[in-house]
C-alpha cells in the first residue's frame, strides 16, 4: 500500500516539479505540499492524469498555526473512486494572501471555501459566491483561528422589554476553563504552587 | 297582525328549530367523527390515538374544542381584518348549510326543495372563497399559495363532478335529492353504484379533492406549505375552519350515499334488513364513507400539483364526459328516458 | 398589470419548517410553483464542534461526535475512533471490532429507517413514520443496554469500545431482525409500489454519475446513480472485510432509486448484525495498552498501578504523536470522515468534520431548479440531511 502510493506521488512530482514542493506518505496517506497560485493546475492534473483520476473533492479545510508567517494550511482531500486511492494536497497562505478557488475545477469545493473563509478567514480568489456560511448573519471575527477565544466574543438572549434578540458581550458565570495537564518535569507553562517561593529564595 | 304571526310566524319556528335540533346533532356528530378519523389513522399506524379524555378518549374532541375557545386569537399585523375573521365564519355556515336539503330518511329534511342536488352544488363551490379569503387575507406567502391551489383545485375537480351528477340525474330525472334516493329503493341492485361505477369512484376521488383531504390536501400540504391557508389562524377561527372541512366531508358522504348507495334504503329489502329503521342505514353508509376517507388519509402519500391538475383535466373530465354521452345514449335508445 | 409588474416570489422555506429536517432555512424562489433559485441558508444549528475539540482531551472529544448526526451517533464516533487509532498504531481486538461493527449498522438502520419513512412524509404517506419509529425505539434501546444512553452514547472509544456486551443483549438483537425485517417488508409494500408514492419520486431530482462525482458526493447518494462505492467494501476498515454483504446500487439516480438502496441497506444491515453475532465470541473489548484504554473499574479498585493510569487518563488523557490523518467509514449518509492533525500533545490540535450532509446540501440549488416547490421536500428528504453533522 504504501509502496504505490509513494510511486504514486514520486509520478506527480515529477509531472508536476514546478508546483509541487514535497511529497511525503504517513499512516498509509499521501500527502503533497504545492504551490499557493498553482493549486488549480495541481488539482486538474490529479483530476484528469489516467493514473490518478482524483475525480471527488471530498473536503477543504484550513488549519491555522499562527507561529508561522503563512498560518494557515488548506488541506485538500481527493479520492479516486477508479484507482481506489486519497490524497491530500496541503499549500500555505496567509490573511491577506488569496487562494485560487477550485470551484471551476471541483463544483463541490463552494461550500468547503464557504466554510473555510467563515472560520479562518481563508480567502478566496475567484470564488461564486464567498458569504459567510456558518456563523450568524452579522458575525465578525474568524472562529477557528487559534487566537479566537472559545467563549467568544457576544452573546444573545431574548430581550422582553426591546421584545427581540439582543447581543451583548460575553459574561461568564464561571470562567472558561482550561486545564493544562502536562506535567511540570515535561515544561508545564505555569509555575507550580510554592515554586515562586523557592524562586525568591535564590534571588 | 295575529294572522301573518300564525301563517308565517309557526312555520318559521318549526323551522328554526328543526335548523337548531339538526345543527346541534350534526356538531356533535361532527366531533365524534374528528375522533374517529383520528383514531383511524393511529390505528392504521399502530399508535393508540387520543385516550386520556372520557371513557377511550371519546371526549378528546370537546376537550380540543374548550382549549381552542380559550386561545388567544392572533390577527397578524398585515391582515386585512375584516375579511381575516370573515373567512372562517364564512366556510362554517356554507358548510352548514348544505345539510338543510339532506334527507336522512323519507320526509326527514329540512327543506325538500326540488332542486336539492343544485343547491349542494352551489353551496359547496362557494366552499372555496371561505378558503381564498382566508389565504388572501393572512397576507403571508403561504396562505396564500395555499388558497391559490386550493381555488385551481377545487374548480378543476367540480367540472367532473358536476358531469358525474349529470349521469344520476339523467337516469332519475329529478333534481329533488328524496326522489334520487326513492328510485334506488328494492334492494342494493338497484343502487346506481352499480351501472354508473366508474361514475361512482370519479365522484368519491372527487370528493377528496373538493375537500382537500389527502392525497389532495395540496392548500394545507404539510411539507410544502406547514398548514397552507390556515397558518395565520389560531384559536376558534382556526377551529371554525376546522370544523368546516369536517363538515363539508360528512356532507360530501352524504351526497355520495344519496346519488350512488341508495340513501337510506336497506341494501336488502326484506326481514331482517327492514327493521334497522332508515335513518340508522343512511348514517351507517355516510359513516362507511368517511371511514373510507380516513384510511386514505392514512395509507397514501400526497399528489404535486401539476399531477392533481392532470388527473383532473385529462382524466377524469374526459371519462365523466365520456360517460354522460353513454348514459344520455343509453337511455335515448333503449327508450328508457325518464319523465 | 403590466409586463414588468410581475415578478417571481420568495419565500422563506424554514428555518421551523416541518419538511425542513431541522433548521435549514431555504430561500426559495418561485414562479408560480416553480422553484428558479434556491438558496440555503445553513449554521442555525452551528455549535462549534470542531472548536471545542481543540480545548478538550482526545477521550473528551468522543461525546462531540454522537451530537453530529444525531440519528446515527456510533458511526460518528467510529470514524473519529479511527482516526485516533492510526496515529496511535494501536489495533481493536476482534470482538471489539464486532461490536462496533454490530453498532455502526444498528445506526445504519437507525438513519435509513428514519430517512425512509420522513421522506415519505415529506411526500406525504403519513403512516410509514410511526411503523419505522417503533423499529427505531427497540433499536435505540440496544444502544441503551450498550452504553446507558439512548443517543449520545459514547460508546466507541479510541483503543475499542467502553464496555463489553452481556449475552442476553445478543440475544435479544440477533432476535430482533427478522421482526424488524418484516416492518420493513411492510413499509416497504405501502411505499414501493404505491402509484403516487412513484409519481412524487420517479424522476425527481435525477443525479448523474458524473455529477455525483463533481459534487464530492458519497454514500446512497452516488450508489443510487449506479456507482458501486461503498467504504465498506472498497476501503474495509475494521472487520468488513470478513463479512459478506451486497451493495445495492440504483440505476437512474432519482429519489426513488435512493429509496430503493436505503431498503435494501436496510436488508444488508440486519444481515451483517446476525453475522457479527454469530461471529462473537468472548475476548476483550478493547486495545489491552494501558496507556491509551483505562483499566476496568474493578481493576482500579484492587492495583495500585492501575488506579494511576485510570487516574492519568481521565485527568490529562494520553498523548497521540504528532501527524495528520483521514480516517474515513461510511456512515448511513455516505462518506463521514475525520480530518485530525495532532502536534503531540494530549488534545487535538485541529478536528475536521467532514460530514457528507455538507456536501450534499450544496447541490439543492443545483438539483432544485425548474421542479416544484412539492419536489423541493422530496428532493431534501432524499439528500437524508441531519443538521446536527451538516451546521457541526
Amino acid at each position: 500500500m504504501d509502496e504505490s502510493l509513494q510511486e504514486l506521488g514520486e509520478h506527480i512530482q515529477s509531472l508536476l516539479s514546478e508546483c509541487v514542493k514535497s511529497v511525503d506518505v504517513a499512516y498509509g496517506e499521501l500527502c503533497i505540499n504545492v504551490e499557493r497560485d498553482q493549486i488549480l493546475q495541481v488539482l486538474k492534473f490529479l483530476r484528469d492524469d489516467s493514473s490518478c483520476r482524483f475525480t471527488c473533492l471530498m473536503d477543504v479545510c484550513g488549519v491555522d498555526y499562527p507561529e508561522r508567517p503563512e498560518r494557515f494550511d488548506v488541506v485538500y482531500h481527493l479520492l479516486s473512486m477508479f484507482q481506489n486511492h486519497r490524497i491530500r494536497v496541503v499549500l500555505t497562505t496567509d490573511e491577506d494572501t488569496p487562494v485560487p478557488s477550485a470551484c471551476s475545477v471541483f463544483p463541490a469545493a463552494n461550500w468547503f471555501e464557504r466554510e473555510a473563509f467563515d472560520l479562518y478567514g481563508i480567502l478566496f480568489a475567484d470564488h461564486p459566491d464567498l458569504r459567510r456560511i456558518l456563523t450568524d448573519y452579522g458575525f465578525s471575527g474568524y472562529p477557528l483561528r487559534k487566537d479566537f477565544p472559545t467563549t467568544g466574543y457576544v452573546e444573545v438572549r431574548y430581550d422582553d422589554e426591546q421584545k427581540r434578540v439582543v447581543y451583548e458581550p460575553v459574561k461568564l458565570v464561571q470562567e472558561f476553563r482550561n486545564f493544562d495537564f502536562a506535567s511540570p518535569w515535561e515544561g508545564a507553562q505555569y509555575i507550580l504552587p510554592g515554586d515562586e517561593k523557592a524562586s525568591g529564595d535564590e534571588g | 297582525m295575529v294572522d301573518i304571526l300564525i301563517t308565517y310566524g309557526i312555520p318559521a319556528g318549526i323551522i328554526i328549530a328543526k335548523s337548531v335540533f339538526m345543527l346541534v346533532c350534526l356538531l356533535i356528530f361532527v366531533a365524534f367523527a374528528l375522533y374517529a378519523d383520528r383514531k383511524v389513522w393511529a390505528a392504521v399506524g399502530y399508535r393508540k390515538g387520543p385516550n386520556v379524555v372520557g371513557p377511550f378518549g371519546l371526549l378528546q374532541s370537546f376537550a380540543d374544542l374548550a382549549k381552542f375557545m380559550f386561545k388567544e386569537l392572533i390577527i397578524p399585523a398585515g391582515a386585512n381584518k375584516g375579511v381575516f375573521l370573515i373567512a372562517p365564519l364564512l366556510s362554517t355556515t356554507l358548510a352548514l348549510s348544505a345539510w338543510a336539503v339532506i334527507p336522512m330518511a323519507d320526509g326527514v329534511v329540512i327543506s325538500n326543495i326540488n332542486v336539492g342536488i343544485l343547491f349542494i352544488f352551489a353551496i359547496s363551490s362557494l366552499e372555496v372563497y371561505g378558503i381564498i379569503m382566508a389565504g388572501w387575507a393572512s397576507n403571508s406567502k403561504y396562505p396564500f399559495l395555499g388558497a391559490l391551489r386550493s381555488a385551481a383545485q377545487m374548480v378543476s375537480y367540480e367540472v367532473s363532478m358536476g358531469f358525474v351528477i349529470v349521469c344520476v340525474l339523467m337516469t332519475v330525472g329529478s333534481l329533488n335529492l328524496s326522489d334520487i334516493v326513492n328510485a334506488q329503493s328494492g334492494g342494493f341492485w338497484n343502487w346506481y353504484f352499480l351501472p354508473h361505477f366508474p361514475m361512482f369512484v370519479i365522484f368519491f376521488i372527487s370528493t377528496l379533492a373538493e375537500t382537500n383531504r389527502p392525497p389532495f390536501d395540496l392548500p394545507e400540504a404539510e411539507a410544502e406549505l406547514v398548514a397552507g391557508y390556515a397558518v395565520e389562524y389560531s384559536s376558534s377561527p382556526y377551529m371554525m375552519m376546522f370544523m368546516a372541512e369536517y363538515v363539508a366531508i360528512l356532507a360530501l358522504c352524504a351526497l355520495t350515499t344519496i346519488l350512488f348507495l341508495g340513501g337510506w334504503h336497506a341494501p336488502i329489502d326484506m326481514a331482517p334488513f327492514t327493521w334497522i329503521p332508515p335513518f340508522i342505514w343512511f348514517w351507517a353508509k355516510v359513516i362507511f364513507l368517511f371511514f373510507m376517507f380516513a384510511v386514505i388519509k392514512a395509507i397514501v402519500p400526497r399528489y404535486r400539483y401539476d399531477q392533481l391538475m392532470r388527473l383532473g383535466w385529462k382524466v377524469f373530465l374526459p371519462i365523466s364526459l365520456f360517460w354522460v354521452v353513454a348514459t344520455a345514449s343509453f337511455l335515448v335508445f333503449t327508450g328508457t328516458v325518464p319523465q | 398589470m403590466a409586463e414588468n409588474q410581475i415578478r417571481n416570489i420568495n419565500i422563506n422555506f424554514g428555518p421551523q419548517h416541518p419538511a425542513a429536517h431541522g433548521v435549514l432555512r431555504l430561500v426559495l424562489e418561485l414562479d408560480g410553483e416553480v422553484v428558479e433559485r434556491c438558496d440555503p441558508h445553513i449554521g442555525l444549528l452551528h455549535r462549534g464542534t470542531e472548536k471545542l475539540i481543540e480545548s478538550k482531551t482526545y477521550l473528551q472529544a468522543v461525546p462531540y461526535f454522537d451530537r453530529l448526526d444525531y440519528v446515527a451517533p456510533m458511526n460518528q464516533e467510529h470514524a473519529y475512533a479511527l482516526a485516533v487509532e492510526r496515529l496511535l498504531g494501536i489495533e481493536v481486538p476482534i470482538r471489539g471490532q464486532l461490536i462496533r461493527v454490530l453498532y455502526s449498522e444498528i445506526g445504519r438502520l437507525l438513519s435509513h429507517i428514519l430517512n425512509i419513512t420522513t421522506q415519505a412524509l415529506d411526500v406525504g404517506a403519513m403512516t410509514p413514520v410511526t411503523w419505522g419509529f417503533e423499529e427505531r425505539d427497540k433499536m435505540m434501546v440496544f444502544y441503551e443496554r450498550a452504553s446507558g444512553s439512548r443517543m449520545h452514547a459514547a460508546y466507541v472509544r479510541p483503543g475499542g469500545v467502553h464496555q463489553d456486551l452481556p449475552e442476553q443483549l445478543l440475544q435479544d438483537i440477533y432476535d430482533f431482525c427478522d421482526p424488524c425485517q418484516k416492518t420493513l417488508d411492510d413499509i416497504g409494500g405501502l411505499l414501493t409500489e404505491n402509484r403516487i408514492f412513484k409519481q412524487r419520486n420517479v424522476d425527481i431530482g435525477v443525479v448523474s454519475q458524473q455529477e455525483a462525482q463533481e459534487w464530492g458526493f458519497s454514500g446512497v447518494m452516488v450508489r443510487g446513480s449506479g456507482l458501486a462505492w461503498d467504504l465498506r467494501r472498497s476501503q474495509p476498515y475494521e472487520c468488513y472485510s470478513d463479512l459478506e454483504f451486497d451493495i445495492p446500487i440504483g440505476k437512474n439516480g432519482d429519489c426513488y432509486d435512493r429509496y430503493l438502496v436505503r431498503m435494501e441497506e436496510c436488508r444488508q444491515s440486519l444481515r451483517i448484525i446476525k453475522q457479527c453475532i454469530e461471529k462473537m465470541k468472548p475476548g476483550p473489548v478493547s486495545s489491552r495498552d494501558g496507556k491509551i484504554v483505562p483499566p476496568k473499574r474493578d481493576e482500579m479498585k484492587r492495583s495500585m498501578e492501575a488506579l494511576i493510569h485510570h487516574f492519568k487518563l481521565y485527568t490529562e488523557g494520553y498523548k497521540v504523536p504528532a501527524g495528520q490523518v483521514y480516517a474515513a467509514v461510511e456512515a448511513p449518509k455516505g462518506e463521514f470522515g475525520v480530518f485530525l492533525v495532532s502536534d503531540g500533545s494530549n488534545k487535538p490540535y485541529r478536528c475536521k468534520i467532514r460530514a457528507p450532509g455538507f456536501a450534499h446540501l450544496q447541490t439543492m440549488d443545483h438539483f432544485c431548479k425548474g421542479h416544484m416547490l412539492a419536489d423541493v421536500a422530496a428532493i431534501l428528504g432524499s439528500l437524508d440531511i441531519v443538521f446536527g453533522e451538516v451546521d457541526r
